[in-house]
């Protein structure tokens, strides 16, 4: 992973600190603000490749910020928030950020969920064929999916699911995102459709679909694709 | 009309004797005929009473006149044995009226009074069956109506002055089923009590209280210590019970008085319980407090001490150990927060529960998930051995579900010896889905099952130190029954060991 410019953005300054510590020992630059203001100061002044945004600040609605930044930015936004906050976490997510991480937090989780959200944002600029992880390989192009050396047939909406969430690897990807990609609008449609493809899917893509271990659910908030040791071409 | 039966009775009484008399006249001398008439003067007497009587003599007399004496078919009227005649007629209906009246008035003296301590006795009995204040005068105004067979308001104190609480009205008729329940009364009543408060208020002392006003009677509702409230009686047009100067209805508000005050007493006993409960969580919270925190504060302290006044004489493996140490001493503080916060959040009643049709097993295998996930890896001792196989919607929180069986979960992992498995099974009927998690740990004995979802409450274990925070259990029930289940414990569950929870709850189809 090349050097990156990370900004840290949260008002708390141990955690500032020992984020900053850890993400230098990990071969990035980084930068931080405090509050709302400076974060929108920073993005414009340099060139941030991704954000960890702390969704409590005192000026401002974290949400807000994300919404604001994503008018002319597309840079990988990762969310610290509590557990509880369930409503904040999703509100955050629809508004356009990557992915979210609970606090209390390891270093070892958040490290590994910016290197997806950075691999992502990389890869997205170039068109991928295909996608491949834990004995999951799919062909966008043709449409194939073949799980552990195995062709599977899928459905054009079990596929489209499954493309979705491959192309959010590891990231968590709301319900209301989901449904508004797959049936055009999230509005008023009943998860309990989604509830159903994702079963379906599990059936198929799954090892044992009772302990899914490709396809996990953030209960409440949405789906998550596994994508630990993620190999692509 | 009803008044004219007995004249109507005692006329046929006559006539009956008049038959008899024709039909016995011709074989026994017609002076003794008289005995027949005198017989059912006597019996109109003894059912009728005096009046009657009177009027039947008078009607006999007639009647032996005319048929009976010559000349026939007249009324003819000698002075001397006729006079007789109507005197002893007169006199035996007098007489025996007068005894038969007074025979008659005592056994209605002893219904009234049977029907008297009937109407206490169902009052008292009902007043005794409710422990609320408002139940109360609702009762005790219903037990008014139906004995005055008119309508009855109750007023209860409310600070200086008094509310209306209670009225019911009878529609006259006797028995159970004419009383009905009534909505506030009418302005005049109200202002009619408030008034007559008012001079009770005043009348301290002894000074007579004077009740009765033209339409309303009034009757303070008052134990030893001071008037509680006002009962007002107001006349009914139809109907006749007891006549509203009668001992009953003071002996009625009496009863009610203290039915209410006892309720009254009750209610203080219960808020001082509840008081005493919460001095007593109070207490729990502080001393759980100040261990669940300074524990694995100190712990941490202390590592992180050493390691920066010793690091250098530290082997790297010994600083690893000190600084794992430290990692799951902060998971516990931190753990220990979060089941706080659940806590008050559910106490408070701020969970939002937002009930749609769940995946069981979904929520399973995420809450499973979590329990494995790397950070709580230095606390979990047990492992997670098998996840059921049917499919299962329920109706619940996705998210409070998944807290609620990530608890249950952690706490069986906690007491689970080391290695040893934690199963999660799924047993669903056609309306209720049970999630049951079953460790292998040292159980609970049977006194405590209920106990474990209290507060605080710990098992006692020989291990040196407890981690749980005395809250899973606790939080877990309160979740699971925001979103309408049960959960309960069962144990041992095999070989004298293990403990089971059990989660039930609605199960939901697919629309």
């Amino acid at each position: 992973m090349p050097q990156c410019n990370v900004l840290i953005v949260d008002d708390e300054t141990q955690i500032v600190k020992t984020l900053r510590l850890s993400l230098s020992a990990a071969g990035h630059n980084v930068l931080t603000a405090a509050n709302a203001a400076e974060t929108l100061d920073v993005l414009r002044r340099e060139s941030v490749d991704a954000m960890i945004l702390d969704l409590g600040l005192p000026d401002r609605d974290g949400k807000e910020v994300i919404a604001e930044v994503r008018q002319w930015s597309d840079l990988p936004i990762i969310v610290l928030s509590a557990r509880h906050l369930e409503g904040e976490k999703i509100a955050a997510l629809d508004a356009g950020a990557s992915d979210y991480i609970n606090k209390p937090f390891s270093m070892g989780e958040l490290l590994a969920r910016l290197r997806v959200a950075l691999r992502l944002h990389h890869r997205r600029s170039a068109t991928t064929l295909a996608y491949r992880t834990h004995g999951l390989a799919i062909d966008f192009a043709a449409r194939q999916v073949v799980v552990r050396g195995k062709e599977v047939h899928l459905t054009p909406k079990e596929f489209d699911l499954l493309r979705v969430l491959s192309q959010h690897a590891g990231q968590v990807v709301t319900r209301n995102q989901l449904l508004s990609f797959l049936w055009g609008t999230g509005e008023g449609r009943d998860s309990q459709v989604l509830r159903v493809l994702v079963g379906q899917l599990r059936q198929k893509i799954e090892s044992d679909p009772r302990v899914p271990t490709l396809l996990l659910t953030e209960p409440g908030v949405g789906y998550r694709l596994n994508a630990d040791g993620e190999e692509t071409d | 009309m009803l008044a004219a039966v007995p004249y109507l009775w005692s006329t046929a009484a006559i006539a009956t004797a008049t038959a008899v008399s024709w039909a016995l006249r011709g074989l026994i001398a017609d002076e003794s005929l008289s005995m027949v008439f005198l017989s059912a003067v006597l019996v109109s007497c003894v059912i009728h009473g005096r009046n009657v009587g009177i009027v039947s003599a008078i009607l006999a007399f007639v009647s032996y006149n005319v048929l009976f004496l010559e000349p026939r078919f007249r009324f003819s009227f000698e002075p001397v044995s006729d006079t007789l005649t109507l005197v002893v007629f007169l006199a035996v209906a007098l007489l025996t009226g007068g005894l038969a009246g007074r025979v008659r008035d005592q056994a209605m003296a002893t219904a009234a009074r049977a029907s008297t301590m009937t109407v206490l006795f169902h009052a008292s009995r009902v007043l005794a069956t409710s422990a609320d204040r408002k139940e109360i005068a609702a009762m005790l105004a219903e037990e008014v109506a139906r004995a005055t067979r008119g309508t009855a308001h109750v007023f209860v104190r409310t600070g200086e002055g008094i509310a209306w609480t209670g009225s019911a009205a009878s529609d006259g008729a006797p028995g159970e089923t004419s009383v009905r329940a009534e909505s506030e009364p009418g302005s005049d009543v109200i202002a009619f009590a408030e008034h007559m408060w008012t001079r009770i208020g005043s009348a301290e002392g002894g000074v007579p209280f004077a009740p009765f006003h033209e339409r309303f009677a009034t009757y303070p509702l008052g134990t030893m210590r001071q008037p509680i409230g006002l009962l007002v009686c107001q006349r009914s047009s139809v109907g006749r019970g007891f006549a509203l100067d009668d001992e009953t209805i003071p002996i009625l508000c009496e009863l009610g008085a203290i039915a209410m005050e006892r309720a009254y007493l009750m209610q203080e006993m219960t808020k001082a319980q509840v008081l005493a409960e919460s001095d007593k969580l109070r207490t729990a919270l502080l001393s759980s407090i100040s261990h669940d925190f300074r524990t694995p504060l100190s712990g941490i302290l202390a590592s992180v001490t050493a390691l920066l006044e010793q690091g250098e004489h530290f082997s790297a493996q010994t600083a690893r150990e000190l600084l794992g140490d430290i990692r799951d001493q902060a998971e516990r503080t931190n753990r220990y927060v979060a089941n706080l916060l659940d806590m008050i959040k559910l106490e408070a009643g701020a969970i939002g529960v937002k009930l749609e049709p769940t995946d069981a097993i979904d929520i399973i295998s995420a809450a499973a998930r979590r329990c494995k996930a790397p950070a709580a890896r230095g606390l979990t001792r047990g492992w997670l051995r098998s996840i059921p196989d049917k499919s299962c919607l329920v109706e619940a929180d996705p998210v409070l579900l998944e807290q609620a069986i990530y608890n249950v979960l952690d706490n069986a992992m906690l007491y689970s010896p080391g290695g040893s498995a934690v199963e999660v099974s799924l047993h669903a009927s056609l309306h209720v889905a049970e999630i049951v998690i079953v460790d292998e740990g040292p159980g609970i004995p049977s006194e405590d099952l209920e106990r474990v979802f209290d507060k605080f409450y710990r098992v006692s274990t020989n291990r040196p130190t407890a981690q749980g925070t005395g809250l899973g259990l606790s939080i877990s029930r309160g979740l699971v029954e925001a979103m309408g289940g049960t959960v309960r414990a069962t144990s041992p569950v095999k070989d004298e060991r293990g403990t089971a929870i059990h989660i039930c709850l609605k199960r939901v189809y697919e629309t």
